[in-house]
């Protein structure tokens, strides 16, 4: 009886959340789409228990109408695009869209054959691009009329026939030759091989000059991978090659259980360890129907905010690297050390390494520590306002940032950017806010948003952000409730799908894992903020910018390299 | 000024210009981090058997063996004591949280730079078995 009745109210709750995205659409759109919404409406859909995620499963044709007409709509953006071999076809077709007010994520599941060419979306979505080419090297599905249909992070002697997300891990063995033999492989290229999939420009006339600069280079920030084509001092092209820190890591994660999918997580991006290993967590216990102590949920928060302000504290020092102000540098990376140092003895891990584990967290900090913590956070409070205030009045700063790398807010929500890049361009959207996961529902914070969208918004953001985290952590350790820190015992999700979200540090992280019938993982699929960023990220450069603006600019993204190629 | 001469003497003549600490040793650093697990082997129940750790050990650092392994294709001879290799190790924690004994503790000796990978694969047998004993 109680089965029933909550299917019938779940089946309520889908009808509503489907309605709701429906009168988000152009009239236009409802028309042409309204016999497919009734057929949802009765079946093919469902929603998440907490009603976060309406799964939505439609035809090819059905579902990609349903795509092209959500994703020009006002309120929602792309999350992510890849493709599974399972399920509904011989490959399913995973559509995420973030959807505003109300806040959930539609997720449209198609079947695709991978013959048929699919008609790209780049046309109403630009953001598309990226998606789609890697939908095309990984599980190769051919997008017709895409423009720049190439290769994005796979390297130039991955065979042309082996796709990660087709093949099993032995067939993919069998077809690339060996694990790694970086020798053999450079052997194997062909040299027009390369030069077809390397991001390339046309050679320029006389007085333009091309820069490959990177992977491998000094400098401030991680192996960015660039060609910047100049004319005197100006900036007129840019292009950004992806792959040199590509790992594999969704394959890597083939096959692993719930106890060391974190580990592996974690590895995406160091500097955003515990955002990732929180995000799949969050994902294998949505699977399984487990419930995290209070406890485990609040210092799950409180360890996210510290990530978040060593991160955004080391930002500004790098930032201030960049623009040649030493003092601002030197102070900012002597707060990012203590909160690396509280990490190490809270953790056991300075970037917290190991320290969230499915249902709950892996160290419970004494009450000596956590005071140990709100003695950091009030220092770090006075402290960071001081410095922020000193720093925005530093003119040699502040001139390099002015009005520098300005990404347009029209252009931010064409190419959905998100985080604080994002925040810095008007697009008002934080994961912890729209999508509450741990105890964000809980804690009262603000989200900082600009619209300039130059370096100087980026790092005003990133400055606000800072406080608004000590702000959640003083409320976090004001509310600790007591309690176990991880479940006693919970049986691993088997035979299921789920998703997980995060707001990484760099932005909104998406995770989205399958596990077989013995529990482990079967697919599992990352999209980073960086990756999002990545993307958006030539956009701010050509036009206003001179060469030596380009490492402010690169600073100011601060794009985390190992995250965008996974 | 005197210490300075003398790395450059040494450096000359060894051609290893790696020096530890150079200004100061600054243990608050460091404090509380975990590294590599460290056995008990009173408490391992490797001789009865038991090999939780070596299971759950994602990089496969950890093995029970009579000698380390050499390479891949090296079947490893059956157990006598129990193996880390640190070039493997990535600090998890997962073996001390899984030991059913509670035979391991973190270590939060962070020196761990060797000459070779052969030492970090070979120098550190973590314990015997209470039968080799």
């Amino acid at each position: 009886m109680r089965d029933m009745l909550s299917r019938i109210s779940s089946h309520a709750n889908v009808e509503a959340h489907l309605r709701a995205l429906r009168a988000k659409l152009t009239e236009e759109a409802q028309a042409a789409l309204a016999p497919l919404f009734e057929r949802l409406i009765s079946s093919g859909c469902e929603l998440t228990p907490n009603g976060s995620e309406l799964i939505i499963r439609a035809s090819t044709q059905d579902g990609m109408a349903l795509a092209r007409a959500l994703i020009t709509t006002e309120g929602t953006y792309l999350a992510d695009l890849f493709a599974d071999r399972h399920d509904v076809g011989p490959l399913a077709l995973h559509l995420l869209l973030g959807v505003e007010a109300p806040s959930m994520w539609v997720h449209v599941v198609m079947p695709a054959e991978p013959d048929v060419a699919l008609a790209s979306l780049v046309d109403v979505s630009p953001a598309m691009s990226w998606y789609e080419r890697e939908l095309w090297e990984e599980a190769g599905i051919v997008v017709s009329d895409h423009p720049y249909l190439r290769r994005l992070r796979l390297p130039a002697h991955w065979p042309e026939d082996a796709y990660p997300v087709r093949h099993g891990p032995d067939e993919l063995l069998a077809l690339t030759g060996s694990q790694a033999e970086p020798e053999t492989a450079e052997a194997r290229i062909p040299l027009v091989g390369i030069d077809d999939e390397r991001e390339e420009l046309d050679p320029g006339p006389e007085g333009v000059v091309d820069y490959p600069l990177g992977p491998v280079r000094s400098g401030v920030l991680e192996s960015g991978h660039y060609l910047i084509r100049t004319v005197g001092e100006e900036i007129v092209d840019f292009r950004l090659q992806l792959s040199y820190k590509h790992r594999g890591i969704e394959q890597r994660a083939l096959g692993l259980g719930h106890l060391h999918i974190p580990l592996v997580a974690e590895r995406i991006s160091g500097m955003s360890g515990f955002a990732h290993a929180l995000a799949v967590c969050e994902a294998l216990e949505r699977a399984g129907g487990v419930e995290v102590p209070a406890r485990a949920r609040y210092l799950r928060t409180l360890f996210a905010e510290l990530e978040r302000i060593y991160n955004h504290l080391g930002y500004q020092a790098d930032l201030c690297q960049a623009t040649g102000l030493v003092v601002g540098q030197a102070q900012f990376d002597i707060l990012k050390e203590q909160v690396l140092r509280l990490n190490g003895q809270l953790t056991g891990s300075r970037y917290l390494f190991g320290t969230c584990v499915f249902g709950g967290v892996a160290v419970d900090p004494s009450s000596e520590q956590l005071a140990q913590v709100r003695a950091l956070v009030a220092s770090l409070r006075r402290k960071v306002h001081h410095l922020g205030k000193m720093l925005f009045n530093s003119p040699s700063h502040v001139d390099r940032l002015d009005g520098t790398g300005i990404l347009l807010p029209d252009d931010a929500r064409a190419w959905c950017a998100v985080g604080p890049i994002g925040r810095a361009s008007g697009q008002d959207r934080d994961t912890r806010r729209d999508h509450p996961y741990a105890a964000y529902a809980e804690l009262a914070f603000d989200v900082p948003v600009l619209h300039e969208g130059d370096a100087l918004a980026r790092a005003r953001v990133r400055l606000d952000e800072t406080i608004q985290s000590l702000r959640l952590a003083e409320q976090v350790l004001d509310k600790l409730p007591s309690g176990p820190a991880r479940v006693s015992s919970a049986e691993a999700p088997r035979d299921t799908s789920a998703l997980g979200w995060v707001e990484s540090p760099r932005g909104e992280g998406m995770h989205w894992l399958r596990l077989d019938a013995s529990g482990r993982i079967a697919r599992y699929r990352v999209r980073t903020a960086s990756f999002a960023n990545a993307q958006t990220f030539p956009l701010s450069i050509p036009g206003r910018n001179i060469l030596t603006d380009f490492p402010v600019i690169e600073q100011s993204w601060a794009l985390s390299y190992a995250g965008a190629d996974r | 000024m005197s210490t300075r001469l003398g790395w450059v003497i040494r450096g000359l003549r060894t051609g290893i210009v790696t020096t530890r600490y150079p200004a100061r040793r600054d243990p608050e650093a460091t404090r509380g981090v975990r590294t590599h697990p460290v056995l008990h082997p009173d408490s391992c129940g490797a001789a009865d058997g038991c090999d939780a750790c070596v299971r759950v050990c994602l990089p496969g650092a950890l093995a029970i063996e009579a000698s380390p392994k050499r390479d891949d294709d090296a079947a490893p001879q059956p157990g006598a004591a129990l193996w880390l290799d640190l070039g493997r190790c990535i600090g998890c924690g997962l073996c001390a949280q899984t030991c059913p004994e509670g035979a391991f503790v973190m270590a939060s000796d962070h020196e761990l730079a060797t000459r070779s990978r052969e030492t970090l694969r070979m120098a550190r047998p973590m314990g015997t078995s209470s039968a080799n004993r």
